[in-house]
């Protein structure tokens, strides 16, 4: 029995130390999608940042926006943090494809300072699912 | 040893077994779900399809941000 602890032990002492970087880059892309996705919805009533208008995207224009106070300049806040994160994690990505030492640090930052915008915003079930998240989109 | 010891030791051995084995399945569940088992070019492919949409969503955003 003293054996099959150590063992097990081990085992998951490794395993914990071998985090797949495929599932962390995955799971990152998709927690910032989502809130991309979230943001829009909140914005102009779409369903995602691909339904976006064609014209005039710099302007919210669902009520929900001016109800929650996503006014158009904290919309152009988010969404230049986001277009640095999102680059930032192709970089990241690219390294740990390539097998490399990836350091999340400027991401999180990147990822505090868009929380710190969405904290300013009235609290709602859209907010709270949009600071979901853009939390999980660190590590 | 007596009959009434190894009894004893086979229902200790059969408890262990059980419990290892059970222990081993949730093991292998973690390992096979943490560690999908793709091929080199499935994990090329996915990391490539990660990185397309990240450079799409960061036009996207920038976009919508009126930097572009």
């Amino acid at each position: 029995m003293k054996r099959l602890i150590i063992v097990l032990t081990i085992v998951f002492t490794g395993c914990a130390g071998r985090i797949n970087p495929l599932q962390v880059s995955g799971t990152s892309h998709d927690s910032l999608a989502l809130a991309q996705d979230i943001e829009a919805q909140i914005c102009w009533g779409v369903a995602d940042a691909y339904s976006a208008p064609k014209d005039s995207k710099i302007h919210c224009t669902a009520p929900l926006a001016s109800t929650i106070g996503l006014t158009d300049a904290r919309h152009k806040d988010i969404n230049t943090k986001l277009s640095q994160a999102f680059l930032l994690h192709r970089s990241l990505n690219s390294l740990a494809e390539s097998g490399g030492n990836v350091d999340y640090t400027a991401l999180n930052a990147l990822i505090q300072e868009v929380l710190a915008i969405v904290a300013q915003l009235q609290q709602a079930p859209q907010v709270v699912q949009l600071a979901n998240a853009v939390k999980a989109g660190g590590k | 040893m007596t009959p009434q010891e190894l009894q004893a030791w086979i229902a200790i051995a059969q408890q262990a077994t059980s419990i290892g084995l059970s222990l081993y399945g949730t093991v292998h569940k973690w390992i096979t779900e943490s560690h999908p088992l793709l091929t080199p070019d499935q994990q090329k492919a996915a990391f490539d399809a990660i990185g397309a949409d990240d450079l799409v969503r960061a036009n996207l955003a920038a976009q919508a941000a009126g930097e572009k």
